[in-house]
């Protein structure tokens, strides 16, 4: 994968170590000779500053490695991004200055859920035919449900093309008298309930965006097919915990009905293997000991037990398991050495997958 | 007792948390750093107690509570579903029942930010006003989520003019502002980057709502093995001894986490209550009536 793919895609919900997963991932590929840009989007802090990305910008940043690495990365400012998809799409600069003061313009990115996820899309689908890279690894934002990621484009285009206001500013709206007169009754109640602003603001965010839906549908549909590229790969990133998985099940479900398939599970944060109890010949060793070895052993089984529900989405050679590491992941040296963990373990964890 | 790290962390405030010196409870902590275990096993605790405990979710989805109580309810708040039945009930439900789908829910929230989340915390002010139990432990969202949705009645009390919005936003602010109402418990575990964010978050609370911190929960903590020395006790083992290997891990493990539990102490001038890791990966009822105990020792839920 690391070789041949384009296009790599780290899944997962919050917490489960996506971002390192993904920075570890184009790590290893630029070793490869990949030419390689991270896309991230709020990562931890500590691994921000390993990467040199600590401040948003939406331009590329080459990694300093001591090999010299063509590993860069890109921390993704949605703003900026729908900032210039409105740009690009609006058909003069007049509709560029009335989407931009629109209150509901400014609310849209951190309030309407799936806008974050289109924007990384859309840097995806911007770098994608960037010829410095020839492999991008793309850490999706933190959402409750991963699948929200895949249905972004749906959610964005469904709020811009919504009916009601749709009716209300069409031209053509007399002809539809009954309809607009139920609209006019809908409005006024809402501006009873929530405030009169609300409706002249959204009557004026619809009224600038008129006419631009069909740029970002097209738009959308070009990240679709880019998605459903052999070359695009879908890494689903767990962590050991039931509900973790859970989700990546869900989430592997879902991904037929967008005609993907997930190419390989990476599972965070495993109680690495000692070695059975019984195999240790030492007698006297203290009884705290034992006892220490016998409950992480313990933990590893319930972890593996948890793990090897995934066998129904993926074969045991495309599940890597990383072994948790007594120290947190936070500089160049220790993504590199989770890396190297992934590498290893598709010969030396795989295989336990199956308690 | 839970086994305590190597190096325990200074007390800055003895002051013991009180399950019951609060009605509503808000947990608050990162994604995959067991908020929904610790909700539950308060849950454990207050019913033990003989009180009536209320746990909500700040999100739809299943949850787990340890058992069938008479003295334990359960419900979900997930904002868009409470702005829609908000909606519905004021009026908007004759005229569209698909208020969802026509996406004017998606709308209104888009351009009151927040609406959604000042209905869910309105609909707690309700409960906590009505006295529907005696304590209601709120599973609130990811710390990040969470802060907006803090800060929010704040920033709508402005905004909305006159109205039902206007009155709810008061209301919830003076029960944010009560501390015998309400208080927040975090819940981290003891790494860096959890910790880390668990004291923005914390910080900025403060400054945004002038909550203070009432309890500082720190979960999966894994037994230490120094109680009696352990660096000399794996002196004379065989380095590629399983057991060996296993203490060096346990050890280099207790070591990072007794530095991070002692900056999230410095930080929040609390004495932490340890949750011991269980080596599971689902909780049964058993393991939550043992950690109910461990808990129970180190914090005050007297009835």
């Amino acid at each position: 994968m690391l070789e041949s793919s384009k296009v790599i895609i780290c899944i997962g919900t919050g917490g489960v170590g996506k971002t390192t997963t993904a920075a570890a991932l184009g790590y290893m590929a630029a070793k490869a000779g990949r030419h390689v840009c991270v896309v991230t989007i709020d990562p931890a802090k500590r691994l921000a500053d390993a990467m040199g990305i600590s401040e948003l910008n939406n331009t590329p940043r080459k990694i300093q490695t001591s090999s010299d690495l063509d590993l860069w990365a890109v921390m993704l400012d949605p703003n900026s991004t729908f900032d210039e998809l409105v740009q690009k799409f609006a058909t003069s600069p007049e509709q560029v200055e009335k989407i931009f003061h629109n209150s509901i313009y400014h609310n849209l990115t951190e309030n309407l859920s799936g806008t974050q996820e289109y924007m990384a899309m859309e840097k995806l689908h911007e770098l994608a035919s960037d010829s410095r890279f020839d492999l991008l690894v793309v850490d999706t934002p933190p959402a409750r449900n991963a699948i929200e990621f895949l249905n972004a484009p749906k959610r964005l285009i469904g709020f811009l093309e919504n009916r009601v206001f749709k009716l209300l500013i069409s031209p053509t709206q007399s002809i539809f008298r009954p309809v607009t007169l139920a609209t006019r009754i809908l409005l006024r109640t809402i501006s009873k309930v929530v405030g009169a602003q609300v409706v002249s603001d959204a009557v004026e965010f619809f009224q600038a965006f008129e006419g631009m839906e069909a740029g970002f549908k097209e738009r959308a549909a070009e990240v679709q097919n880019l998605l459903a590229q052999d070359t695009t790969s879908f890494v689903l990133v767990t962590g050991t915990h039931k509900d973790t998985i859970d989700e990546a099940l869900y989430f592997a479900s879902r991904l037929d009905e967008f005609d993907l398939a997930v190419d390989l599970v990476i599972s965070n944060r495993v109680t690495p293997a000692f070695g059975e109890i019984e195999s240790d010949p030492q007698p006297e060793t203290p009884k705290e000991l034992m006892e220490n070895l016998d409950f992480l052993v313990r933990l590893r089984s319930a972890e593996l037990t948890q793990l090897s529900r995934l066998s129904d989405v993926i074969s045991g050679d495309r599940h890597i398991l990383v072994p948790l590491l007594p120290h947190d992941i936070g500089s160049l040296g220790e993504i590199q050495e989770i890396g190297e963990l992934m590498v290893d373990s598709a010969s030396t964890y795989v295989n336990s997958v199956s308690p | 007792m839970p086994r305590t790290a190597s190096v325990g962390p200074k007390v800055h405030k003895p002051a013991v948390f009180d399950l019951f010196s609060q009605r509503v409870l808000v947990i608050v902590g990162k994604g995959g750093t067991g908020r929904t275990t610790v909700a539950r096993i308060l849950a454990d605790i207050g019913t033990t107690a003989g009180k009536r405990v209320a746990v909500i979710a700040g999100t739809s989805g299943t949850y787990n509570l340890a058992k069938e109580d008479p003295l334990l309810s359960f419900s979900s708040l997930e904002p868009g579903e409470v702005l829609i039945s908000y909606l519905n009930e004021h009026g908007l439900g004759q005229l569209g029942k698909r208020l969802s789908s026509t996406g004017l829910a998606s709308i209104i929230s888009t351009a009151i930010p927040g609406i959604a989340d000042l209905l869910v915390l309105a609909k707690i002010k309700q409960m906590e006003k009505s006295e529907a139990a005696d304590l209601i432990i709120f599973d609130a969202p990811a710390s990040g989520h969470f802060l907006r949705l803090i800060a929010t009645p704040k920033g709508l009390a402005d905004i909305a003019a006159a109205g039902p919005l206007k009155k709810q936003s008061q209301e919830v602010l003076e029960m944010l502002a009560d501390p015998k109402r309400l208080g927040v418990a975090f819940v981290t575990i003891a790494e860096e980057t959890p910790v880390k964010e668990s004291i923005e978050t914390m910080e900025q609370l403060k400054r945004t709502s002038g909550i203070e911190p009432r309890v500082l929960f720190l979960n999966s903590m894994l037994p230490s093995l120094d109680k009696n020395g352990g660096e000399n006790d794996i002196l004379g083992l065989d380095p590629h001894s399983p057991v060996y290997r296993a203490a060096r891990y346990t050890a280099a493990r207790a070591a990072s986490q007794s530095r991070f539990e002692e900056l999230a102490a410095k930080a929040f001038s609390l004495t932490p209550v340890e949750i011991p890791l269980v080596p599971t990966v689902e909780l049964n009822e058993g393991d939550v009536a043992h950690l109910a105990d461990v808990i129970r020792s180190q914090i005050k839920a007297t009835p």
